[in-house]
């Protein structure tokens, strides 16, 4: 058991040590320009100036709520759209198609044409997000009802199920765990067209913060809130891998 | 038989089917559906509590008035931040608010489409929203000189436009804004794109702008002036060598429609934001540094790095602050007609643009006249 522990703990760590150092001493020497990737001392400097400013916080909130309103939305339809192209294959011939189009359609180069149409304020960020994480989705929705045992399909019809019972009653339930992997994957998505849209467009955010303090030449900083934001991005998949224990328990390791 | 009978009836069957799944199946079924309700029930409640809260309403006394900005409030617009900290806005019964584009094209779609009532947008960007719509107004410049920069890096030995032959001019985007600027120096430089001179996109002041400069990528750069004055606190030094003829083009302009002045509502918000805004310039000229206090004070990240943002300020207020015998903000024919020649060297507009009805008129002329009255 200690053994396993240090293996799964103690060796990425042991490994983000090293390379962290190497880094640090390399900046050191001057092998690195500061100004491309400054040192982790500085980073931490940088950052740890940053979180006593309130400008930073009321960034982070404003990112956050574009990120999480853009996941329910985003989240929402994309269930709905793969629950109804699962179930209706009227509705998969007819729309399915044009979700697998634009799911390859580069969705970031939308975010100049989403502030003409939808303003240069929150809601854009919102429908970025929303776009962004819908698509993951509805594809493995749509994937997950389709890996329902057919067998268990043929039982529920034999019984006289109607469809709505078919589907909340095993369909559903039996998608849920591919489903969920579709949900978790929209976050960290909805995070990136939240802040690819503050990137094109934005006034307040952590996008537009790191524009400003590369424009200062505040480069450390800028590092920093890039992986303040990889920190966003781990603490919100790990909610949502708590949630999908709680709700999908049947699918635990 | 009756098994069967048993198990179509409405409200049993699908709990027969259901009790003839697997274990597993039957379990997954039930944890699901209380799990599903318990927990949408919380998210629906909170999203709701957010919304009210993000969204609720508030009763406003004064009169909301929405400008457009091209680039996101800082030095560039100590007036505007003066006059709202300062409570202008507020003596002339306007409350203002802004909302930050990427640039002044956008500005430009929305008041040709009539989707905004005022934007500050480049003077270049305005004469192009005038050759679409012929009611557009500019009221006031927020800057009375050029904004953009031809600068070469001291140590290329560049003096001229012409020395620049040979040689690759750095910019920030392609369509930024000071592509016509650009085009219309190297043009009058008897340069040609590509055969004897290079432009290189390398974006607005940052990292990757001052890596191009220090290593030769480009010993020229070409942007507006926050971007010019950063580079500058970070150590490049510059000799600038933007064409005299163009030094007197107006920078960022108020610009409106006369659909909006011709309303009573309109030009008493256009009056009011004018007049105050113009105090605002006032103020920023003649308390300098309080105005960069108050500025540092209102948008704390601005001043993240000291150094750069004195810089910054510094060239701000150099070009907000009038030459002798103009007053802060003042239109002047002249310089619009700068604008048209700039433009025309490109073929974006004709050279024959009568430029004169957009900064004139008797609803400008009213706005103009009471912005000063008290100055």
């Amino acid at each position: 058991m200690t053994h396993s522990v240090w293996y799964r703990i103690g060796l990425p760590v042991l490994v983000g040590v090293v390379l962290i150092a190497t880094w640090q001493i390399m900046s050191n020497l001057g092998m690195i320009n500061a100004i491309m990737i400054p040192s982790p001392s500085a980073i931490v400097v940088g950052f740890s100036e940053l979180v006593t400013r309130g400008y930073f916080w009321d960034s982070t909130w404003v990112t956050l709520q574009e990120t999480l309103y853009g996941f329910a939305i985003g989240v929402s339809l994309g269930l709905i759209i793969g629950a109804l192209t699962g179930t209706f294959q009227t509705f998969r011939t007819a729309f399915y198609p044009f979700v697998i189009a634009f799911q390859n359609t580069p969705r970031v180069a939308l975010a100049p044409i989403f502030l003409t149409w939808f303003g240069f304020g929150i809601t854009s960020k919102v429908v970025m997000a929303s776009v962004i994480c819908f698509f993951p989705v509805v594809i493995n929705t749509v994937a997950g009802m389709s890996s329902v045992d057919d067998n268990a399909k043929m039982l529920f019809r034999t019984m006289g199920a109607s469809k709505s019972q078919t589907f909340f009653r095993l369909t559903l339930p039996g998608a849920s765990a591919v489903a969920f992997a579709g949900v978790k994957t929209a976050l960290t998505l909805a995070l990136l067209g939240a802040i690819v849209a503050e990137f094109v467009g934005g006034s307040v955010g952590l996008g537009v913060l790191i524009k400003e303090l590369n424009f200062q030449l505040e480069v450390a900083k800028a590092f920093s809130v890039v992986l303040f934001l990889a920190v966003i991005g781990l603490v919100l998949y790990g909610l949502i891998e708590l949630l999908e224990r709680y709700l999908i328990t049947w699918n635990r390791d | 038989m009756q098994q069967r009978e048993k198990a179509v009836t409405h409200s049993g069957h699908t709990e027969s089917a259901v009790a003839m799944l697997p274990q597993s199946q039957q379990k997954r079924e039930k944890i699901m559906t209380h799990q599903i309700r318990k927990t949408g029930t919380v998210l629906v409640g909170a999203m709701a509590l957010q919304f009210g809260l993000t969204f609720g309403a508030v009763a406003q006394d004064m009169t909301q008035v929405e400008v457009l900005l091209p680039i996101p409030e800082g030095f560039a617009f100590t007036p505007l931040i003066a006059a709202r900290e300062l409570g202008y806005f507020a003596d002339k019964g306007i409350e203002v608010s802004t909302v930050v584009a990427d640039g002044s094209g956008y500005l430009s779609q929305q008041i040709v489409a009539g989707n905004s009532d005022f934007a500050l947008m480049g003077a270049a960007d305005a004469v192009v929203a005038f050759n679409r719509r012929d009611d557009i107004r500019v009221l006031f410049c927020n800057q009375v000189k050029n904004v953009y920069r031809i600068v070469a890096r001291a140590d290329a030995g560049i003096t001229s436009m012409a020395g620049l032959e040979g040689k690759a001019l750095g910019y920030t985007e392609p369509g930024g804004g000071e592509s016509q600027l650009v085009s219309a120096a190297i043009s009058e430089a008897g340069l040609e794109v590509n055969k004897n001179i290079t432009l290189l996109p390398i974006g607005p002041a940052g990292p990757q702008s001052l890596i191009a400069l220090q290593n030769d990528t480009v010993q020229a750069y070409s942007s507006s002036f926050p971007d010019v004055a950063v580079l500058a606190a970070s150590g490049i030094e510059w000799v600038d060598i933007t064409p005299e003829t163009y030094s007197n083009v107006p920078g960022a302009c108020m610009v409106t429609t006369e659909e909006v002045l011709s309303s009573d509502e309109g030009m008493t918000a256009a009056t009011a934001l004018t007049t105050a805004w113009v105090e605002g310039q006032y103020y920023a000229i003649e308390n300098s540094q309080e105005a960069f206090d108050l500025v540092c004070d209102t948008i704390e990240s601005a001043c993240e790095n000291q150094a750069v943002a004195e810089a910054f300020y510094a060239e701000a207020m150099n070009l907000i602050t009038p030459p002798e015998g103009q007053r802060p903000g003042e239109l002047k024919l002249s310089s619009w007609q700068t604008v048209v020649d700039i433009l025309a060297a490109s073929e974006t507009v004709s050279a024959d643009l009568d430029v004169e009805p957009l900064i004139s008129g008797e609803n400008v002329q009213a706005v103009i006249n009471a912005a000063y009255a008290g100055q």
